[in-house]
């Protein structure tokens, strides 16, 4: 009679309870297991569970956008998710959130690699809880928008890195190419030549940055 | 243009001088006409005096200065000639306008004349007045010629009032100047005149030297014969003072065997027979002397030359002296004296007088007396004549010297006022030069300030843009973070209530649960366009054109096509400025003078040459590039 120790974090009570009914209904459908369900709305109360040795989850559902702690050290889920990959490694992550930019959710996904992730807009009851089900089964969950994003990006995802990725979201965000190395730790000429690169790869002219982003907005990787 | 100019004003002056002299020609074809007639009849001897007087009234009516002078130079020669009693009222009209006319030298030839004529009435001191002025004319003009001769008379009249120191410094003028104009004719009588001067000082010896070199110029004058004749009597007149009466003779001789001498010049010839047959007589020859000096008085009262019969009878009376007939010689003596008296020839009155007081030892005493009252009286008239000469010279001199000043004055006016001109003009231009420097440092300031204007634009556009932005992430975050996931957590738990209760088959609830996750997906996409356009507005050179389209309302009155693909953010904010001033301004054209109704706009980066290419077309009716030059064209070309 298995029992999991789950941990729910996220800043709506009433996704919170979401999640809660979602196991419930797995234990009404096999008794044999059972849940002890722990919850938290903030960062500060989420990363005191995870760092409590005393007791290992074998499930966090982590949201991405979460109020951040007082001491400032960790201001999303993906800050939790870092560490609860430290301190509770047997646990299975399930990154479950409302964003769909494409840019946040591919860096989250290389950076933490979770087992699960759901995209809030694709989901409903089924789906949470097949996420929730496979992940305790041991496999892996992606909701449909995310499957989509990825397959989108495999065409290039091994020659934008992370550093390309940024880059292109600051043009995105419209700062000038001279001033990207104030946001990131690389020398002007590297960024000119990590454009130059990018733009080759889609096959564009050296002509607009709008248009490299607009490529990069196409090919999913913003 | 300039230069230009100057040719033009140098062709209408040339113009109107041509002008000016055509007119002159044309005065009055009747007046000259009778002023000829006039002339003509005295030049034939009829009625001169009336004629001369008629011709004068008409030149008096010509207006014209200059054509004035000209005929009074014709009737004042001949009045001149004829001794016409309106000689004096004619040279001073001729006078008054060569003066006024500025004519100097028709002046000095007034005044050359009018000397000539005071010489015929034996008034030699106004003669002086009017020779001096001549001459002081002729050389400030450098009329060398007329000069030389103007002082040749001069010290003709001092050698006649003998004057003989002042003629002799103007004679050696006189030699000087003939030498340099290779006169000479004037230079023989100059040292002739000079031989007769120091002759009269007793300079015998210069006296002989001058007159030999008056021989020497007669060389190279044409017709030598009666100078010579004449020099050689001087000379004998100078040997005859020195008693070297052998060579006197001589001279008298060569005087005397000048061809035709007789007919050519009786006065010469009588002069040569009577001094020859004198000095015969003082070298103690007595053979023929008193045939010969008949002969010659005879001559000489002829031609009624009465210094000569004077000189000739005191002659004859010497040689009764000579031969102690004391009653023929006091009777010819007494002629002698009466003839000089009739004649005012002192030195014969003198001569008579020494005469009569030799011949006559009783009443020598009155002779004596006379002789030395008369002797002190022209010893004083001369010093006054030379004083008077003296005096004339001295004003000349002076009215000389005030021209002097006069022209001194006229040159430091002439220099301060070309300096105040040079000074006024430098300040004139000094000051335009700043003026237009002002202008271009205003225009300048102006394209600063334009441009300034221009940065405030855009930066106040850009805040616009930037609080618009702003603004709008956040109620895309307000949107996404929030109600959206409020939106999620209701709609599951409504779908986990649907899945507890178990009422699966009820259709209408599944429906409004996907209704409320296609209203989730409407919010996501509105939160990531609202979130996502900054390239979109990342135009605010393009929000200015538009504006600037709108204001000018030009879609309105044109169908218009913008063509944009230029990154703005990219460009200098001077380029953009003189952009948009020069769509402002062909806007403006396109609707005033265009009569348009299609109008395209493009833009776009030539990023290899730096262009920015700004294309404006419309299907207006044109503009001639070449009929006019507009400001904006010039504009344009920036």
């Amino acid at each position: 009679m298995p029992k999991y120790n789950v941990l729910l974090v996220d800043d709506h009570p009433m996704i919170i309870a979401g999640f809660e009914q979602a196991l419930e209904i797995i234990k009404e459908r096999d008794d044999t297991l059972k849940f002890s369900k722990d919850s938290a709305l903030n960062c500060t109360d989420a990363a005191k569970k995870i760092l409590n040795e005393d007791k290992k989850y074998d499930l966090i559902c982590l949201d991405l956008s979460l109020p951040g702690s007082k001491d400032g050290e960790y201001n999303s889920g993906e800050d939790l998710a870092k560490l609860a990959k430290k301190s509770q490694p047997q646990a299975k992550l399930l990154i479950c959130t409302m964003l769909e930019n494409n840019y946040k959710v591919l860096n989250v996904l290389r950076r933490i690699d979770p087992n699960g992730f759901l995209v809030k807009s694709d989901t409903n009851p089924d789906i949470l809880i097949a996420a929730i089900e496979s992940l305790l089964k041991g496999q892996t969950y992606h909701s449909t928008t995310l499957q989509k994003m990825m397959k989108r990006t495999i065409e290039f995802a091994h020659n934008i890195n992370e550093e390309d990725l940024r880059i292109l979201y600051l043009i995105s965000k419209g700062i000038l190419t001279k001033n990207i190395p104030d946001h990131m730790d690389l020398s002007l000429s590297t960024i000119e030549k990590r454009k130059k690169q990018m733009k080759s790869f889609f096959d564009i002219p050296n002509t607009n940055d709008k248009i490299l982003v607009e490529k990069a907005k196409e090919k999913g990787f913003l | 243009m300039k230069r230009c100019i100057y040719y033009f004003v140098g062709i209408i002056f040339i113009f109107s001088c041509q002008d000016q002299k055509k007119d002159r020609l044309k005065v009055n074809p009747d007046l000259r006409d009778s002023i000829l007639t006039y002339l003509k009849e005295f030049d034939n001897n009829i009625s001169k005096e009336e004629n001369l007087n008629k011709s004068f009234q008409f030149v008096q009516q010509i207006e014209n200065d200059s054509l004035q002078i000209k005929y009074l130079k014709t009737i004042d020669y001949r009045a001149l000639n004829s001794n016409s009693r309106y000689y004096l009222k004619i040279n001073e009209l001729g006078r008054h306008l060569s003066r006024k006319y500025a004519d100097t030298i028709s002046l000095a030839n007034f005044y050359w004349n009018l000397g000539d004529s005071y010489l015929n009435e034996n008034k030699t001191d106004f003669a002086y007045y009017a020779f001096n002025e001549a001459a002081f004319l002729y050389n400030q003009k450098n009329d060398l010629e007329n000069y030389g001769q103007m002082l040749y008379n001069l010290a003709l009249i001092q050698g006649q009032a003998k004057d003989f120191t002042g003629s002799e410094v103007n004679l050696i003028k006189v030699a000087e100047i003939s030498k340099e104009i290779k006169n000479f004719d004037l230079l023989f009588k100059a040292f002739s005149l000079l031989g007769v001067s120091n002759y009269n000082l007793r300079n015998f010896d210069v006296a002989l030297e001058y007159l030999n070199n008056a021989l020497q110029a007669l060389g190279k004058v044409d017709d030598p014969d009666l100078y010579r004749a004449a020099t050689f009597n001087n000379i004998g007149n100078v040997h005859e003072k020195q008693k070297n009466f052998e060579l006197a003779i001589k001279n008298y001789r060569k005087t005397l065997a000048t061809k035709n001498l007789y007919e050519r010049d009786p006065y010469l010839y009588a002069m040569a027979l009577d001094n020859l047959a004198y000095n015969r007589l003082e070298s103690g020859e007595t053979q023929n002397v008193l045939p010969d000096m008949q002969n010659a008085l005879e001559i000489r009262q002829n031609i009624k030359h009465l210094a000569g019969i004077s000189i000739s009878k005191i002659h004859i009376a010497e040689y009764y002296q000579f031969i102690g007939n004391t009653t023929k010689a006091v009777q010819f003596a007494e002629e002698a004296n009466s003839t000089a008296q009739s004649n005012n020839n002192n030195r014969d009155i003198l001569a008579s007088w020494q005469l009569l007081a030799d011949l006559q030892p009783n009443t020598s005493y009155s002779f004596t007396t006379s002789y030395i009252n008369l002797s002190d009286s022209l010893q004083v008239e001369e010093r006054k004549v030379r004083n008077k000469f003296e005096r004339i010279r001295f004003e000349t001199e002076e009215v000389k010297q005030r021209a002097e000043m006069l022209e001194e004055e006229r040159t430091i006016i002439f220099l301060i006022s070309s300096l105040i001109i040079i000074l006024g003009s430098s300040v004139f231009i000094f000051y335009a030069l700043r003026s237009k420097n002002r202008a271009l440092e205003l225009e300048r300031d102006q394209k600063v300030a334009d441009e300034k204007i221009y940065e405030l634009l855009l930066l106040q556009s850009a805040r616009k843009n930037e609080g618009k932005r702003e603004e709008r992430d956040r109620i895309a975050r307000e949107l996404h973070d929030n109600i959206l996931t409020e939106l999620y957590a209701n709609r599951m738990n409504l779908m986990f209530y649907k899945y507890k209760t178990g009422m699966k088959g009820d259709e209408k609830f599944g429906q409004l649960t996907d209704n409320l996750m296609d209203v989730e997906r409407q919010i996501r996409s509105l939160s990531h366009e609202l979130s996502n356009t900054y390239f979109d507005d990342h135009k605010e050179f393009g929000d200015l054109i538009q504006d600037l389209i709108q204001k000018q309302q030009l879609e309105r009155s044109h169908q218009l096509t913008i063509d944009d693909s230029v990154n703005w953010s990219l460009i200098a904010s001077v380029v953009k400025m003189h952009t948009y001033r020069i769509l402002q301004e062909a806007i403006m054209n396109i609707q005033k003078h265009a009569e348009a109704s299609f109008v395209f706009i493009k833009f776009s980066l030539n990023e290899s040459a730096k262009e920015i290419e700004l294309i404006i077309k419309d299907d207006g009716k044109g503009f001639n590039n070449q009929k006019k030059t507009g400001h904006w064209i010039k504009e344009y070309k920036i």
